[in-house]
């Protein structure tokens, strides 16, 4: 076991709560304003969501999933698109990101923009589809002998941007130093599941799990670094990357710009594109006046709703929008004394009209949210029923929950009046608007309601803390069934910040986690899903979506429910 | 004047003192306990031992800031947390943008402001005075980012003759490429991304001084041996350049180093507005982050080069006012 | 001594103004005649007392409960039902500005107020006592003048949380400085005046000297810094805001409308155009008062 490089890194974390800050971090942060404070680097979920399905290599047993070939073209080609034929060379493309990346080793990296300059310079072993289905990426095919062996067999030929061939034994270098507790990536959790990583030859790399585990291949996307790289430049990697990827990073200034070129030996064709430079712009409006006035090529959420609607009407650029993995929420604490009645919180559900928010707040962007699974999931239970916005049964149902209203109208019960403050980040101001229509919304029916907002480390502490009572926040990259439920809704799930109990939905999730029948599987979800929605801890308002803004000259493009940058390999810009 | 220098040199020297104090007393500031902050809730008892014993947080008071000292003496601001560099690193790659933009903004804000209020003062209350002095009034009663998001929007999305935000290659870069190659390209988008964010920072000072230089060039130029000279029959011009604006500028130049605070207090607005990779920017980004060594390092270098300039134009002041230096 | 530094430009001016030349009531009658006469100056005068007058009488002025949401009705451009259009989330922008005065006008007063305390206090007793009182309290204010105000101001918001109180705090600690300099000068030139060594012989604690004879006679430089503080604490508020780190919803104050108000530019810009509209002319309000008053109360600083 090799120690994984560290550098002179200030304090150390526990992998647990990076897990946590990455789940739900940046989707709080996503829809983020940033006419304020520069939008802070939020932790985020892992890039590449995995199908939750069971493999589908060529050796493998037979399943019900749906047999994805392992392809040797990359991902994006799963669009056919003319413009692949006659693409044109060159070319420099201007991205206008949120935040700046907070490291460019992406075993390391916990926030979007880190991400996305992994999917530019980085492979790995599979790459993940829009449609959530792994690829094969550096691995050409790979095998699933037994339930608990995975072998993967790499391409031939792939090298380093630094010229260095790509070896199993920088697979197993990258898995080891991933796994290893002291490194502190925030990637570990993932890969508990692995036991060993053995480069049984030069081009075979050998996995041993400790147990089955269904999700597995999807997580294989993880970004492959070069050993000898790696222990030469030790902390300075995280400032000049070397991988595989289709781009090189050339220089990084900063907070201000990253500059990548295009990687000519790429192993997928040299990429069309000769560089391509991404500018850090905080403000959402801002980065969408620098599209419109031409000093940006491509923008992508976070963007502001009214931007969205004003360029799609405009007509001269180009506006992709897809469903996102990730949805807008109301965390109700349950250890809360007044919330812990679920009268309460079913009353609350009542007064939210999730649609009327979304065509205003949101501009009609995204979806009425009616649970934690996101419609484009394989698990998505459709018959869930959701509450409708009904003051009237609202009010009612706090009368029988004992909060009677007195004179003046507020609700009172045992001499305590019925408060209750809503909070939610800074940072966005969707979200600040949300709050406030909820206040008024719940002081209509006799709830003293007040407002708080801080910035999103300490309201996030805060949630952490149980030191809420309703929240308004996000999660974000639910690629898969178990990311959406496990950790929020089992009764020590790490994500369960509202302390929620139900021994039922416990054992409905942790079954469904072990089960490699997809079928199986789908109904423990929607049963759990149904006593999710009847115990309310959560409010649903929104499934979000991922927007994604450019030039027309820009080519080829195909956007991705997570962002993904994968399209960029073969994007291309015309003249 | 050596008196004079010491004296000086030695208030410095206990006006940093403060400065380092006061900024040491920040991270003390937080409601809360700071490290918890930093870590987050779910951070293990023993990790938050850790990180408080890695900053020190578990000594008394004069211990920490003792050794605080000892590490700056020897250059060191810690590593920022979330970043993951030193803060030095991190405030010599930025610091430069904003010395940049601070330069420039001073520079327009001293043509500009002086030259209208040499012309409002040598012919006061015509039309040219009375909008000259409108605009400077408005010039310090407004917003200063929304001046900057109206310049975006008119001169970037509307004209298209400005860039909308960033920074282009460093001037002084740019310069000597066009002298080494010919190529006048870099230097001049370098000036077009400097441009408005320039004018947006230095617009408050511009107005301040040129209302100075108005108030103070009328009373040099109300005074007797003003009239005696034109009374002798020299020319307008003469007597305003000779005479009149060397008294006047004194105590102009003084206010001009004084404005170097405000400007770099107003940088980190404009970089906000324009996206400049400045340490203003650098400095939000690390209050949101929680990032107290960053936040730290970067309130005591700007109050570090404030001070430093302050001793400058006290030592300049006391060159020019002999006055000063005996007084 | 008066310092020989730069910053005796500021002094100069609080000493002319501070000669006890007339009794003062009579200054006083004087000041308000040239006020009076001065056009501008009484157009400031006017503008702060609209904004007194909106601040007091605000929940009777308003025509809309300017907390009342209403999504049906968000964004409405300015006419017709509501005068100034509606915004983000349908509220009156009128009531708003009107409530937002108040806030304004709160941050103003506690601002001058506290800073003015503070600042006050530590000039005249480091210029009454001199001495080591003396060096103590102006090396501090010199430290505190190493840093740019916004700069501070952020700071001390920034590790202790947004909101309303941490911004009074801030913006307090931040603008005393001036409040002590001119004081602290007063006090210099007038120590040595005959009615305070008169106080003195006769056996005048310091403190009541400070405050009944050296006192009133630093109110005029004093005030005239409180009408500019006035006008720099709301433009420090707008700006903090802008930041987020100032006042959050659903309060009403100017600058966090302006803030929001700036994401809907290019579609509603009157949402931010009002606020904004608002602090300039306030802030202008006072700055024309300030100058007024200044120009007033010494005829030599007449520009």
């Amino acid at each position: 076991m090799q120690s994984a490089q560290r550098g002179s890194r200030l304090p150390r974390r526990p992998s647990r709560r990076d897990l946590l800050r990455m789940a739900l971090g940046a989707s709080a942060v996503l829809l983020v304003d940033a006419c304020g404070p520069a939008a802070p680097a939020a932790p985020a979920a892992t890039s590449a969501p995995p199908a939750a399905a069971p493999t589908t290599a060529p050796a493998a047993k037979p399943t019900t999933a749906p047999a994805a070939a392992a392809t040797t073209v990359p991902a994006a080609a799963a669009q056919p698109t003319q413009a692949a034929a006659q693409a044109q060379r060159g070319g420099l493309l201007r991205v206008g990101l949120d935040v700046d990346a907070d490291t460019l080793d992406p075993r390391l990296t916990k926030n979007t923009s880190g991400f996305r300059m992994k999917e530019l310079a980085f492979n790995g072993l599979v790459a993940i589809n829009p449609d959530f289905t792994p690829v094969s990426d550096l691995a050409e095919k790979w095998d699933n002998p037994d339930e608990r062996t995975w072998v993967f067999h790499l391409r031939n030929g792939v090298k380093f941007h630094d010229g260095s061939d790509l070896t199993a034994s920088d697979v197993k270098f990258t898995y080891e130093s991933v796994l290893d507790q002291s490194f502190n990536s925030p990637f570990r959790a993932f890969y508990l599941s692995v036991d060993k990583v053995e480069a049984t030859d030069k081009n075979t790399v050998t996995f041993t799990l400790k147990a089955p585990f269904a999700p597995f291949l999807s997580y294989m996307d993880l970004a492959i670094v070069p050993q000898a790289a790696v222990q030469k430049l030790g902390a300075d990697f995280g400032t000049k990357p070397v991988g595989t990827g289709p781009f090189k990073a050339e220089r990084w200034a900063t907070g201000d710009t990253i500059e990548l070129s295009a990687n000519e030996a790429f192993y997928g064709g040299r990429p069309n594109l000769d560089r391509v430079r991404v500018k850090v712009v905080p403000d959402n409006s801002g980065r969408v006046v620098g599209l419109e006035s031409g000093d940006l090529d491509f923008v992508q959420s976070p963007v502001s709703p009214q931007d969205v609607s004003r360029v799609q009407s405009g007509g001269k650029l180009k506006v992709d929008r897809t469903p996102a993995a990730g949805y807008t929420y109301i965390n109700l604490n349950t250890a809360d004394p007044i919330l812990a009645d679920k009268k309460v919180r079913q009353a609350l559900s009542h007064l939210v009209n999730k649609q009327q928010i979304i065509d205003t707040i949101y501009k009609g962007i995204g979806k009425p949210a009616n649970g934690p699974i996101v419609p484009t999931m394989w698990a998505y239970p459709a018959d869930i029923p959701s509450y409708p916005y009904s003051p009237d049964r609202a009010k009612a149902l706090l009368d029988e929950a004992g909060w009677k209203a007195g004179a003046d109208g507020s609700r009172v019960k045992d001499g305590q009046k019925l408060s209750l403050t809503v909070r939610t980040h800074s940072e966005d101001p969707d979200r600040k608007q949300l709050i406030q229509v909820l206040q008024s919304e719940f002081q209509k029916v006799g709830i003293d309601a007040t407002t708080n907002t801080v910035e999103f480390p300490a309201f996030f502490q805060d949630v952490q803390d149980g030191k809420y009572q309703v929240g308004v926040i996000g999660w974000l990259n639910l690629s898969d069934p178990d990311r959406a439920t496990f950790r929020q809704f089992t009764i020590d799930g790490t994500a369960n910040y509202g302390k929620y109990k139900n021994e039922q939905v416990d054992k409905l999730l942790k079954d469904a986690r072990a089960t490699l029948d997809q079928g199986k599987a789908k109904t423990m979800y929607a049963d759990a899903v149904k006593q999710i929605v009847d115990d309310a801890p959560y409010i649903f308002v929104q499934y979000q979506e991922y927007i994604a803004m450019y030039s027309p000259k820009v080519q080829g493009y195909v956007v991705n429910p997570v962002a993904n940058w994968l399209s960029f390999r073969t994007l291309s810009l015309s003249a | 004047m050596t008196h004079y220098v010491i004296q000086r040199l030695l208030h410095t020297v206990v006006v940093l003192f403060g400065v380092t104090l006061l900024t040491f007393a920040l991270i003390h500031l937080t409601p809360g306990d700071p490290v918890l902050v930093m870590l987050g809730q779910d951070a293990t008892p023993a990790e938050l031992e850790r990180l408080r014993h890695l900053l020190e947080l578990d000594q008394p008071l004069p211990v920490q800031f003792g050794h605080y000292l000892i590490r700056l003496a020897s250059g060191q601001l810690g590593d920022s947390i979330f970043q993951h560099q030193p803060v030095t690193r991190l405030l010599g790659d930025r610091f430069p943008a904003t010395i940049e933009l601070t330069i420039a903004a001073m520079l327009v804000a001293i043509t500009v402001g002086i030259s209208t209020g040499i012309i409002s003062a040598v012919a006061p209350y015509s039309p040219f005075d009375v909008v000259a002095m409108l605009i400077a009034l408005s010039g310090v009663a407004m917003p200063v980012f929304w001046l900057g998001m109206l310049g975006i929007l008119l001169f970037a999305l509307q004209l298209g003759w400005l860039p909308s935000f960033g920074r282009g290659e460093p001037l002084i870069d740019a310069a000597q490429a066009w002298i080494k190659y010919g190529d006048p390209y870099d230097f001049v988008d370098a000036l077009k991304h400097l441009t408005l964010p320039a004018i947006t920072l230095g617009a408050f000072s511009t107005a301040l001084i040129s209302r100075l230089v108005r108030s103070a060039l009328l009373e040099v130029l109300g005074q007797d041996y003003i009239r005696t000279a034109s009374a002798k029959g020299l020319r307008k011009l003469t007597i305003v350049a000779r005479h009149g604006l060397p008294n006047a500028l004194i105590p102009v130049v003084t206010v001009i180093g004084l404005q170097v605070g405000t400007l770099l207090g107003g940088a980190i607005i404009a970089e906000t507005i324009f996206a400049w990779p400045g340490i203003g920017r650098l400095l939000i980004q690390a209050i949101n982050q929680r990032d107290y060594p960053l936040v730290q390092g970067i309130v005591l270098l700007t109050a570090v080069v404030i001070s430093l300039i302050n001793l400058s134009v006290d030592l300049l002041y006391g060159a020019i006012n002999p006055r000063v230096r005996y007084g | 001594m008066a310092e020989a530094t730069p910053s005796a430009l500021v002094e100069r001016a609080a000493l002319a103004l501070a000669e006890p030349t007339q009794p003062e009531s009579r200054n006083v009658q004087r000041a308000w005649r040239q006020v009076r006469r001065n056009r501008s100056a009484l157009a400031g005068l006017i503008v702060v007392c609209i904004l007194v007058l909106s601040a007091i009488f605000a929940p009777w002025l308003a025509p809309y409960d300017p907390y009342q949401v209403s999504l049906d009705n968000r964004l409405q451009p300015p006419g017709g039902a509501h005068i100034l259009g509606t915004d983000e989330l349908g509220r009156d922008i009128l009531s708003r500005l009107f409530f937002g005065a108040r806030v304004s006008l709160w941050v103003g007063i506690v601002t001058v107020a506290a800073s003015g305390l503070i600042g006050v206090s530590g000039g005249l007793v480091a210029g009454y006592l001199g001495g080591y009182w003396d060096a103590v309290i102006m090396r501090v204010v010199d430290v505190f003048l190493a840093f740019p105000v916004i700069l501070l101001a952020i700071a001390i918001v920034a590790v202790r949380g947004p909101g309303l109180n941490n911004v009074l705090i801030a913006l307090a600690l931040v603008y005393w400085t001036a409040y002590a300099r001119v004081a602290r000068s007063v006090v210099l030139t007038l120590r040595e005046e005959e009615y305070t060594w008169a106080a003195r012989t006769l056996g005048a604690s310091p403190l009541r000297i400070m405050v009944r004879h050296l006192l009133p006679n630093a109110i005029a430089p004093l005030v005239v810094l409180a009408s500019l503080g006035m006008g720099n604490a709301i433009l420090a508020e707008a700006a903090l805001s802008f930041l987020g780190l100032g006042i959050q919803p659903p309060e009403a104050s100017w600058g966090s409308m302006l803030n929001f108000g700036m994401q809907f530019l290019r579609d509603a810009s009157f949402l931010s155009t009002m606020p904004g509209l608002a602090i300039f002319v306030t802030v202008l309000g006072f700055n024309l008062l300030g100058d007024g008053l200044r120009d007033a109360l010494d005829p030599r600083l007449r520009t």
